[in-house]
């Protein structure tokens, strides 16, 4: 990402947190409609964290609440960084799962912020990116703290006997 | 002219002088004789003169230069069949005319005139015998240069019925003001060489017309398409099939008009569906069909009733199943138009009683569907749609009742509330906060869709509940008379019994008629009203497999002692077939 | 609506409470993100969207807005949409389905709103399976698919839905990737900007029936050239790509067709004249 500017930089930080939060509330409502409650309730929480820090950006930078043209926005992949993709989603998968598809989220925004701060010729910039940056790490390490409470999975960890309905 | 005696030896019966009630006049001819036009102006002439009339035709499979013949029945009293029997047929040529067999009942005092000199007749005339002529048309024709046969044909049935030469110059002039005043002048004088023929006929005179009340020219297919437009629609979405086309070809220019549109789709599939987009945009709809295509609509009917779409589905019946006899009548989609949708679907269908009913049953068509967001399908048929009639200006109607549409849905709005009357107010595209996804798939009051059992049941008893309690009026069905023998019938049966019962019971003490306008749903307390008092019941109907009859047993409570006259199509019923069935009813 | 509220829409106004019943990891959930994005962006508010479709999974879309939608029969979605453009001309109306719905059963359909270019977004999932019926091969499936109902495959090419559109008068043609939301609905934000009938064909994967087509999110790749308004070379190049091309193909001229419809059911329609013998 080129930010060259405080607003620019501020409006991709609101995406990513606040794209990362209705994400993480996305997937959540997926696994309750799944039944998957113990997945739900891990990225319900994410989902809280990740909508506290769309808040503090808005009210303690300013960052604009009104996103920026699809177009506009210059993400290294196909989607904001700290989005798990839908595509990524099992229906019976494991927290120990859930985790490390967050952890790697939160590793990619770091990186992001990490990123815009090495590159910025900016002082004021390279401080924000460097505030972001820490943020994002305490994230990471919350991940990581809680994937070691989680088991990794079996080798049929997605064995359904029985076929998928037909609704 | 040749007046030539029959081959059979038959004395000439002289009848000039006879008055008739009725006459039937059928012009034959082949290949760009041009029959049909000269019918058309011969029947508008007649009802310039005063007369009633009716015109129909029949054809062979050729979309050009097949064999055709156009029957014209004419009276001073409201005609609504065909004659029993053919008076005067004129053959322009005599190409195939077999093929008309069964449709062209000649007897020993019918006149039949060859436009052909010593040409070998069809079985149909030298069957029956009966009064032969000849006019020369070839040589007439070429001895005047730009005459054309068929005009000659015209001025000849024309004088011989009696109409008036200058009414009948008068519109040949008009059909011919394009092609420039040579051809009109030439017009006149093949009308003039006709009538001059006709001076040599023999023929029962028509009764004078009594009065002049205003008349309409006018086919069961525009006057549905009228009808339809009088009740509001605007958009309209089908593709071709006879017999029905005529309803879209009307419709096209005239929707245009007024500022709407008709949409050729690519199939049936795609317009009902059309329909049912439209509709959900907040427009009167309708689409215009026959039973192949009504099949085809069906599914799409059903997603109309599930999400509660008003739509007038025109069926113009013909002869079934399958492709069957396209250009033939037979009342044989009640069935799938009454039971053809899946699921327990409840849905209006409505029936035409005579050609100028298809206009007021369109418009009272569109009128239930609109007031209760229901489909609604009119089933009339081919001897309406395609046939010409000279009827009494129809009445000019209001109803007051429109959709019932949400204008500022409220914050609860919900799409398919539960309400007295099972109508729910739709709100239409473009309304904020009206937001809701019409679906087939069962749903909630919200619109939200739900397996649920109670909304199922709600959802359900909502929709056959408003169709069921609906304040249908006098209109579902016509009555006449008040006799002790009843008759219950419906659509194009109904003219053909009518005139049977004038002349089986012309002071009206022996029989009672009723129409059923309102098909489905069944209104069983309103017939056991009509029928009150009657000791005999009989149901007549053009169907082998008797689909009113059975319907009127399985809905309503109809007596056991109930009667049946059914029988298939393509055959017309004729007044003296039911005539003779009602009188051996009777005895 | 003033222009300050349109400015205020996001994605999440055009997003309705229903959560969506798809299986976890299915495509379909980045689409719908991918819709609703762009209707933002164009920012019609939400009352004045239609979203139509038939049945499929992927039809069950409209219920997922907050637009008024309709959910009608199978196959069926186009000439419901086109019905209500016709005589509605002032909402903004988008057609959506998977490829069952559309090139199957609604194929003939399909053609006709190419060839009649309404002014329509048509936004098609194609999972290349029937997944609501539980995994039977769809007219754009491999041929040497296995399923039940088909064993052993069908054996038949696949269906080529963007060539069928370019030959039919589709004037807009396009291919995205489920898993790049972002420009997919900037994809459907041009669609829905450019007149005429607009396809988007969205590739996107059936976890539960085609696992295999998780793979697609490192097969995909943006078409190299830019978008051109000959038909001939659209239509060569997406004839030789491999199917994982992504990005606008065709931008056509062709006026859309759209009679006026302007009733006045309140007009006098009088017709009298003609009947008078």
């Amino acid at each position: 990402m080129n930010a060259n500017d405080r607003e620019t930089l501020l409006a991709h930080a609101y995406a990513i947190e606040n794209e990362a939060a209705e994400r993480y509330q996305d997937l959540a409502d997926q696994m309750y409609g799944c039944n998957n409650s113990e997945v739900g309730d891990l990225f319900a929480k994410l989902a809280e964290i990740e909508a506290k820090h769309a808040a503090e950006l808005s009210l303690e930078h300013g960052a604009a609440a009104t996103p920026m043209a699809a177009a506009d926005y210059s993400w290294g992949n196909l989607e904001s960084p700290e989005a798990i993709p839908f595509g990524e989603m099992h229906y019976l998968m494991l927290p120990h799962q859930a985790l490390t598809l967050a952890l790697a989220a939160e590793r990619r925004a770091l990186a992001f912020y990490e990123e815009v701060a090495a590159q910025s010729p900016n002082e004021e910039l390279r401080a924000l990116a460097a505030e972001f940056v820490a943020e994002e790490a305490e994230h990471v390490a919350l991940v990581q703290e809680w994937l070691q409470r989680y088991p990794e999975p079996d080798q049929d960890w997605d064995r359904d006997d029985d076929p998928p309905v037909q609704p | 002219m040749n007046q030539i005696e029959t081959t059979l030896d038959r004395p000439a019966v002289s009848v000039t002088d006879v008055q008739t009630e009725a006459l039937t006049v059928v012009m034959l001819g082949s290949g760009g004789s041009g029959v049909m036009t000269a019918a058309e102006i011969l029947l508008r002439a007649a009802a310039r003169a005063g007369y009633y009339g009716l015109m129909t035709k029949s054809f062979g499979p050729q979309i050009r230069g097949g064999e055709a013949a156009a029957f014209v029945t004419l009276s001073a009293n409201p005609v609504e069949i065909q004659g029993d029997r053919v008076d005067l047929l004129f053959a322009i040529d005599w190409k195939n005319a077999q093929r008309f067999a069964g449709e062209l009942q000649l007897e020993a005092d019918s006149l039949v005139v060859s436009g052909e000199i010593d040409a070998e007749l069809p079985e149909i005339v030298t069957g029956a015998g009966p009064r032969l002529a000849e006019i020369n048309l070839k040589t007439l024709t070429r001895t005047h240069k730009g005459t054309r046969p068929n005009m000659v044909a015209l001025g000849a049935v024309a004088g011989a019925i009696g109409l008036p030469r200058d009414v009948v110059a008068a519109l040949v002039g008009q059909q011919l003001v394009k092609k420039g005043e040579a051809a009109m002048a030439q017009g006149q004088t093949a009308v003039d060489l006709g009538y001059g023929e006709a001076a040599n006929f023999a023929l029962a005179k028509l009764d004078r017309p009594a009065g002049d009340t205003a008349r309409w020219i006018i086919s069961g297919n525009q006057a549905a398409g009228y009808g339809a437009m009088r009740g509001g629609v605007r958009f309209a979405a089908a593709y071709p099939i006879t017999p029905a086309t005529e309803i879209l070809e009307w419709l096209a220019p005239r929707l245009q008009k007024a500022g709407g549109l008709l949409v050729q789709a690519e199939d049936e599939l795609a317009s009902i569906n059309m329909i049912v987009g439209g509709s959900f945009g907040g427009s009167a709809v309708l689409t215009a069909t026959s039973g192949p295509g009504l099949a085809l609509m069906s599914e799409s009917i059903g997603l109309a009733v599930a999400a509660e779409i008003p739509m007038l589905v025109i069926d113009v019946m013909r002869g079934g199943p399958s492709t069957g006899i396209p250009t033939k009548s037979e009342q044989t989609d009640l069935n799938i138009a009454v039971y053809g949708l899946h699921g327990d679907a409840p849905h209006v269908v409505t029936a035409p009683n005579s050609i100028a009913d298809c206009l007021f049953t369109a418009q009272w068509s569109t009128h239930l569907a609109e007031s209760m967001q229901v489909p609604t399908i009119m089933l009339s048929d081919q001897s309406f749609g395609q046939a010409l009639g000279i009827v009494e200006k129809p009445a000019e109607l209001a109803f007051a009742t429109r959709r019932l549409v949400a204008e500022t849905p409220g914050e609860n709005y919900k799409r398919y509330a539960l309400t007295e009357t099972g109508v729910s107010p739709m709100a239409l595209p473009g309304t904020p906060g009206g937001q809701y996804t019409a679906d087939g798939l069962e749903h909630a009051e919200s619109g939200t869709p739900s397996s649920g059992v109670a909304d199922h049941n709600q959802q359900l008893e909502k929709r056959l509940r408003k169709v069921v309690d609906f304040d249908y009026g006098d209109h579902w069905a016509q009555i006449e008379g008040d006799g002790p023998a009843a008759i219950i019938t419906w659509g194009s049966t109904t003219g053909p019994v009518r005139q049977a019962m004038r002349r089986v019971d012309p002071d009206g003490r022996r029989l009672r008629l009723i129409s059923l306008r309102l098909i489905s749903p069944a209104l069983p307390g309103a017939l056991a009203e009509a029928l009150d008092g009657s000791d005999k019941i009989l149901v007549i109907e053009q169907s082998q497999m008797a689909q009113f009859f059975g319907h009127l047993k399985a809905q309503f409570d109809l007596p056991a002692m109930a009667d049946l006259y059914a029988r298939p199509g393509p055959q017309p019923f004729r007044a003296a077939e039911i005539a003779a069935k009602l009188e051996e009813w009777l005895s | 609506m003033s222009v300050e509220t349109a400015c205020a829409l996001t994605a999440r106004d055009y997003k309705s409470d229903l959560k969506p019943v798809w299986c976890p990891g299915c495509g379909d959930f980045s689409i719908l993100m991918a819709i609703t994005m762009a209707m933002a962006e164009v920012g019609r508010p939400p009352e004045d969207v239609a979203v139509i479709s038939g049945i499929g999974c992927s039809s069950r879309v409209p219920a997922y807005t907050s637009c008024y939608g309709f959910h009608g029969v199978h196959g069926r979605a186009l000439p419901l949409a086109t019905g209500l453009k016709l005589s509605r001309p002032d909402l903004l109306v988008i057609a959506t389905g998977g490829d069952g719905d559309g090139y199957s059963i609604g194929g003939n359909h399909f053609m006709h709103a190419c060839r009649r270019n309404v002014d329509l977004t048509y936004i098609v999932m194609d999972n290349q399976v029937y997944g609501m019926t539980k995994g039977q091969p769809s007219p754009t499936t491999p041929p040497e698919w296995d399923s039940a109902l088909v064993p052993g495959g069908t054996g038949l090419s696949p269906f080529h839905p963007l060539v069928i559109a370019l030959a039919a008068g589709a004037n807009f043609v396009a291919r995205t990737f489920s898993g790049d939301p972002k420009g997919t609905a900037q994809t459907i934000v041009e669609a829905i900007n450019h007149p005429g009938f607009s396809l988007i064909e969205i590739l996107s994967p059936c976890v539960t029936f085609r696992p295999e087509e998780r793979e697609w999110a490192k097969q995909v790749h943006p078409a190299s050239v830019d978008p051109t308004d000959d038909r001939a070379r659209a239509a060569r190049r997406v004839l030789t790509d491999d199917g994982f091309n992504t990005g606008i193909l065709y931008r056509g001229k062709r006026a859309p067709y759209q009679p006026a419809f302007n009733p006045d059911t309140s007009a006098n329609v009088d017709f009298e004249a003609e009947f008078l013998p």
